[in-house]
């Protein structure tokens, strides 16, 4: 999606005006092209023009931010979204990224994080499809021969945990709820609850991690889901 | 966090008389039907037995007039005169004492020899038992006694008088029915007099029973009276309960006296400690907002500092001097945000209690932290190192806030050690431990014990570290666990939350 010449097009969405100029400014030192919204229909509108990312504030003064990116995905749109949150509200993150967000930076947050997670967002994005071999650390795992293995030692998962950790290698470093990892890995017509998914990654941590009680691949995002360790 | 006062002003008295008219009421009918059928059942019984009394005296004298003498008629004998007619009949003394002797159930007739009825005893209006007549007349010798077949009435006795074989008159004894008068009539098939007894008995057993029951009642409705006296006592000063209450008397009311007391007694002991705790939260939040106003102060004067020495000294400012001063702003920012942030923390505790559990690998929890605080230890020159037991079970607990309470520690730790700081994580009985151990100058003066105190009543060390161990102590809490620390021998300190270990499936 995002050529290296072109520079990334941004949509800004928050209310607040300092907060607003602020991002804008580190946004701009990084080299995106940021378009600014103050307000949920201006966002609306401006969203048409198609981005390569919107950074989305929750407490609009004319709606919740939450229903814009809710329309987004309604309507088919995959443009990575990173939710804007309060630190106090777990809750909140969790609803985001249920209603189709990619990621959440949580306020105050430092400005080299929050260009971080753009960049490192962006540059997922263009590379969802890949199918080879997938790598983390000594974890190894092959889509095609559905085989895991850490150094030279096969891993027996079920087919079940390893759907789920394919899933989550696929998107290193994303932070899944449990509802989003039911859906995409059990599919939309489980109903299974979030225990279900702890206990499958329970499981899964205890064939794939050295110590289960202290886990280096499938890390915890408390009150959140799980996320798969983005460092190599 | 909230401060206002949580302490009633004043409750309104429930007054319900109702009730209470109805209990007297209940009470009065029941005791008074109790009451009512006792008396009516002893007089009835005293009455029967007077009856008995009387009956077996005239049975005895119905015996004797068989036997040819009849005393009233002996008596009689001695007492008659001669009228205008030349007839016998009583004399004014004899018919007085007649009236007298015979009772309420009896009187007299006298017949003259034609058996024209020459006088009628009046119904006595003293009931005097004919016994009192017997001894008078124990002599049969004038008595020439006839009674007729052909009597007038069934419960009488006849007494023919003859004088010299000559026959002078008849005095006939009517006595009734012993039960009932003579105006006694029948209405509903039962006697008047039977129904007027019962009337009367149920009055006066009605009488009874309300004064019985109001002497009950009254001591109760003071009770209830001084119970709902309306609550007085202004903000900061103790309410004026009412009671205490009178325990005099020794019986159910007085039990029930010396119950409010003691439930008064509990409520003084609550409105204390609510008023105790009201307090407390004041200080608190006054300490609180001194803690917000000493960094928001530097960040003042720091800020205020940097624009003199930028825009009034003509001298250029150095690249190192305008770095230092955003430094030591940075630092204050970050200080107000941690205590806001914890401020926020306890809020929310405050609010709701209740916890998002997820289960929780110790390790990764400590490992995340070490993570987390990282920059921080680097920062200030500190090295950060995990030491986690091996296989730790994972637990079922508010990851989120776990972490967060085990940061407060670490910072803590990071900020007085002086060249490094442990996090470990071991299995300690039932409990998951998570300690922070420094090498700094530990608590001054200070053992474990003083630490929670410390948490308790003073929300922040004495050259303020925050809120953060406040934080750290409610979450141990609500999670079942505690907070404690001490001064290790070898220096430093050591500050331990611990959680039960319960597992995760």
């Amino acid at each position: 999606m995002s050529k290296a010449t072109d520079p990334d097009r941004i949509l800004l969405v928050e209310d607040d005006e300092r907060i607003r100029l602020e991002v804008l400014d580190a946004l701009q030192a990084g080299g995106f092209v940021v378009s600014v919204a103050a307000t949920l229909k201006e966002a609306t509108d401006l969203v048409q023009n198609g981005f390569d990312l919107v950074l989305l504030d929750l407490g609009l003064p004319d709606g919740d931010g939450l229903d814009l990116c809710r329309s987004l995905r309604a309507s088919g749109d995959d443009m990575p979204i990173i939710l804007l949150t309060a630190r106090d509200a777990p809750e909140q993150r969790v609803r985001g990224l249920d209603v189709g967000a990619d990621d959440y930076v949580v306020k105050p947050f430092h400005m080299p994080e929050l260009v971080a997670r753009i960049r490192g967002l962006l540059r997922r994005s263009g590379s969802k499809t890949a199918t080879g071999l997938l790598r983390a650390d000594t974890l190894w795992l092959d889509p095609q021969a559905r085989t895991v293995g850490r150094d030279d030692q096969r891993l027996d998962l079920k087919p079940r945990e390893f759907d789920l950790l394919q899933f989550m290698m696929t998107n290193p470093g994303r932070a899944w709820t449990r509802d989003q990892l039911i859906e995409r890995v059990w599919g939309k017509s489980f109903d299974g609850d979030a225990r279900t998914v702890d206990l499958h990654i329970a499981r899964l941590r205890s064939k794939i991690e050295t110590d289960p009680s202290d886990p280096r691949y499938v890390e915890t995002v408390w009150g959140v889901g799980y996320r798969f360790q983005d460092e190599s | 966090m909230s401060s206002e006062n949580s302490l009633p002003q004043s409750v309104q008295p429930k007054n319900r008389p109702a009730s209470r008219i109805q209990l007297t009421r209940r009470l009065s009918v029941k005791l008074a039907l109790v009451l009512g059928l006792a008396m009516f059942s002893l007089q009835l019984l005293t009455s029967s037995l007077v009856n008995f009394a009387d009956l077996a005296i005239l049975e005895q004298a119905d015996t004797s007039a068989r036997a040819g003498s009849t005393p009233f008629a002996l008596y009689l004998r001695d007492h008659l005169q001669i009228n205008d007619n030349r007839r016998y009949e009583p004399t004014e003394d004899a018919q007085t004492m007649l009236e007298r002797y015979l009772g309420i159930t009896e009187t007299y007739v006298w017949l003259d020899p034609d058996d024209r009825v020459v006088t009628v005893g009046d119904i006595a209006q003293q009931y005097v038992s004919v016994g009192d007549l017997w001894p008078l007349c124990n002599s049969s010798e004038y008595c020439d006694v006839d009674l007729g077949p052909n009597s007038p009435a069934a419960a009488s006795t006849w007494t023919r008088l003859a004088i010299d074989g000559r026959h002078i008159g008849t005095f006939v004894l009517l006595y009734f029915d012993a039960t009932f008068g003579d105006e006694d009539r029948i209405f509903w098939g039962v006697p008047v007099s039977f129904l007027l007894r019962l009337l009367a008995a149920s009055l006066i057993a009605g009488l009874t029973a309300v004064l019985l029951v109001n002497l009950v009642t009254r001591r109760l409705s003071r009770l209830a009276a001084d119970a709902t006296t309306p609550l007085r006592g202004e903000q900061d000063e103790p309410v004026d309960l009412p009671g205490p209450f009178d325990e005099t008397g020794g019986d159910e009311i007085a039990l029930l006296a010396s119950a409010l007391n003691t439930m008064r007694g509990r409520i003084e002991e609550l409105v204390a400690s609510l008023a105790d705790r009201d307090r407390q939260r004041r200080d608190w939040i006054a300490q609180v907002s001194h803690d917000l106003r000493t960094p928001l102060t530097a960040l003042a004067a720091c800020l205020e500092r940097a624009r003199e020495r930028l825009m009034v000294t003509t001298t250029p400012v150095s690249r190192e001097a305008v770095l230092e001063m955003i430094g030591a702003a940075r630092h204050d920012q970050e200080r107000l945000q941690m205590l806001v942030e914890d401020l926020f923390e306890l809020a929310r505790l405050d609010a709701d209690d209740s916890l998002t559990f997820e289960p929780v690998p110790p390790g990764e929890l400590v490992r995340q932290t070490v993570r987390g605080m990282g920059a921080l230890a680097n920062e200030q020159g500190v090295e950060l190192k995990a030491n986690i037991a091996q296989a730790l079970p994972t637990i079922r607990a508010d990851g989120r806030r776990l972490m967060r309470a085990l940061e407060n520690l670490t910072r803590n730790a990071i900020h007085y050690g002086q060249s490094a700081v442990e996090l470990s994580a071991i299995l300690d009985g039932d409990f998951i431990k998570l300690q922070v151990t420094d090498d700094g100058p530990g608590f001054p003066e200070m053992d474990g014990k003083a630490v929670l105190e410390l948490t308790k009543s003073h929300p922040r060390r004495p050259d303020s570290a925050g809120l953060g161990l406040v934080v750290a102590r409610r979450v141990a809490i609500a999670h079942g666990g505690d907070l404690g620390g001490e001064n290790r021998p070898e220096g430093g300190a050591r500050v331990w939350v611990r959680i039960p270990a319960t597992p995760s499936e």
